[in-house]
């Protein structure tokens, strides 16, 4: 096209839309303008005030030209655009930082570059509901889990602790023990006392007997601290992080612990072992805790037993006894000459809260339990072919090569 | 009786029992000591005043035990027991089977005193019973076997005629025969020939019973 044409065609454009209403309103007047002029590549060079007006123009030619071809110009809806609409470019907007509300009325704004949540606004709200929700459901997993590690690891602790300080027996023994013991050298004491009171109101009083007395009283008030002395060492909780213990002399120990009890019970301890010095991977406390618990359920069992017999003639006898199966391993054996237990509950008895007793806390096997497995042990119970249970359990040694 | 009461001590602990003993003698009684219940049982009875001070816990034979062995052999020694454990059920066992006492080590002159005192008396009145007993069966038994059969039925009320009708002779033997009882059994009238009759049977029943 020449560029004459190209200069009548702009200006044609400028003002483009009164000149094609009017030519709508001349029928049968034909104007023959390009209609294509938007996809020309200059185009989008000129400012959006004249674009705006080209497309504007643009439209009303294209409907112009349509006239002469035969349409009648009443069927052709008339756009009223009017080129005062005022337009403008969003990215100006944005550039100059103009907001929108300045604007004249009745604007249109092109190009408008509308940040994905300003366009959907109602989905974006959604999506970052939904977001929101599922951090917060994930949120809640972790904490829950963490607390459920916690819990598990505080309820570990708690049995350990309770194994170790749950020493109400030893301690019940050993003050019925404490009791006894002293109130033998306390008489002794209280009597010679007596016995020199009467004796100074005598005439001539025998003082050889009266030094007799005396020393008799010093000897009484000595024995009496070392009873204290020695009980008390039992009751001491010793090295709690010693790891290797002598087995014989736990074993004596309990039965020490538990002899006032057992003799006040008219039950025999007896104690059998093939060597004298057997040293085990545990805790001197541990190894005392399993076997006071075992004694002294033997020495209830047997109390039951003989309570539901009539006869009081059979054996009260509670046996300890220790074997060496491997080389590895140290078994010991308690035994009672009780009613036994019954078959079908020979496993559930290790079970927390487990107890024939009205009294009972039906804790004491199982933590028996929890402490032998902590050692790596085992513990298991059978009935006697000649009446009356045996508890076996099992632990390491600790001469042996494989420690675990 | 009036033999000087004597107080067997048996304890296995040494210095509690010299204690005792000494005690004891200082307040006027004779005293034997044993070390366990063994040698208690070994020493022959004595008929004079005595009573047993006995230990509740002793290796081998224990204070009950002995209480046992000691009723079985016909013992009319009361006991008193001491204990260094004031057990309830051993102490009711004990007072049940027919103990003097039961006291808690350290005891008390004062308590341990009035607790032998009491066994002495209670040792003096049941021995008189029983010496009166003996006599009185004694001379039961110089009755013949007639006058026997005659006496159990005049205790029990029976009247002469009815008595010989059971036996089957006449009234005049049976009046005869209860002469014959009253004076060997040196009774003043029927009613003592039957509260002595009474008596006997109450004093007998517990040796027939004893196990």
């Amino acid at each position: 096209m020449s560029v004459c044409t190209r200069i009548f065609l702009c200006l044609t454009m400028c003002v483009g839309a009164p000149i094609a209403t009017y030519a709508q309103r001349l029928p049968g007047s034909a104007l023959i303008l390009e209609t294509d002029t938007v996809d020309r590549p200059w185009f989008s060079a000129l400012p959006s005030s004249f674009r705006a007006v080209a497309e504007v123009a643009n439209r009303q030619i294209a409907v112009n030209v349509r006239i002469p071809t035969g349409e009648s110009a009443s069927g052709i809806p008339a756009r009223t655009e009017s080129l005062s609409k005022p337009i403008f470019d969003g990215r100006e907007l944005q550039q100059w930082k103009v907001s929108e509300n300045r604007l004249p009325p009745n604007n249109e704004v092109r190009v408008q570059e509308h940040a994905l949540w300003e366009e959907h606004p109602a989905l974006m709200i959604t999506i970052l509901f939904v977001l929101l929700a599922q951090a917060a459901v994930i949120a809640a997993f972790a904490f829950e889990h963490r607390r459920r590690r916690l819990a598990e690891k505080q309820a570990q602790r708690s049995m350990s602790e309770l194994a170790n300080i749950d020493t109400s027996i030893a301690t019940n023994s050993i003050s019925a023990s404490i009791a006894h013991e002293l109130n033998q050298p306390l008489g002794a004491i209280l009597s010679n006392v007596e016995a020199a009171e009467a004796l100074i109101q005598t005439q001539n009083p025998d003082m050889n007997l009266l030094k007799e007395i005396l020393v008799d009283i010093h000897e009484a008030d000595q024995r009496a601290g070392e009873i204290i002395k020695r009980l008390r060492g039992l009751l001491r909780q010793g090295d709690l992080n010693a790891t290797i213990a002598d087995l014989d002399e736990a074993i004596r120990d309990v039965m020490h612990i538990l002899e006032a009890d057992a003799a006040r019970r008219h039950i025999v301890l007896q104690f059998e072992r093939e060597c004298s010095k057997l040293m085990v991977c545990a805790n001197t406390v541990q190894i005392r805790q399993i076997l006071i618990n075992l004694l002294f359920n033997a020495m209830e069992a047997i109390d039951a037993a003989s309570n539901a017999r009539a006869s009081s003639t059979a054996a009260r006898v509670v046996g300890i006894a220790i074997r060496v199966p491997s080389r590895s391993i140290a078994e010991i054996l308690v035994s009672d000459t009780g009613s036994g237990i019954p078959d079908d509950k020979l496993d559930v008895i290790f079970k927390s809260f487990f107890t024939t007793k009205p009294q009972g806390t039906g804790l004491g096997l199982s933590i028996v339990r929890s402490i032998v497995e902590s050692l790596h042990g085992a513990i298991w119970a059978e009935n006697r072919t000649t009446g009356g249970a045996v508890f076996h359990f099992t632990l390491p040694l600790a001469q042996s090569s494989n420690v675990i | 009786m009036t033999e000087s009461p004597v107080i067997h001590v048996v304890d296995d602990d040494a210095p509690f029992r010299s204690a005792i003993g000494r005690l004891l003698r200082l307040s006027g009684y004779d005293v034997v000591l044993h070390d366990s219940a063994a040698d208690l049982l070994k020493t022959p009875t004595e008929h004079r005043p005595n009573c047993i001070l006995l230990d509740v816990q002793m290796p081998g034979l224990n204070g009950l035990e002995v209480q046992q062995q000691l009723s079985i052999s016909k013992s009319t020694s009361p006991i008193i027991f001491l204990s260094g454990q004031g057990d309830i059920p051993i102490s009711v066992r004990a007072l049940k089977a027919g103990a003097e006492d039961f006291l808690c080590k350290p005891v008390a002159k004062k308590v341990l005193l009035e607790a032998i005192e009491r066994a002495l008396t209670h040792y003096k009145s049941s021995e008189r019973h029983r010496q009166e007993l003996e006599a009185w069966q004694s001379r039961v038994a110089t009755l013949t076997p007639r006058e026997r059969e005659v006496f159990d039925l005049v205790v029990h009320g029976q009247l002469n005629k009815q008595i010989a009708h059971q036996l089957g002779t006449s009234e005049r033997t049976i009046k005869a025969h209860r002469q014959k009882v009253m004076q060997k059994l040196n009774a003043g009238s029927l009613a003592h020939l039957v509260s002595m009759a009474e008596h006997m049977r109450a004093l007998a029943l517990p040796d027939n019973d004893d196990a």
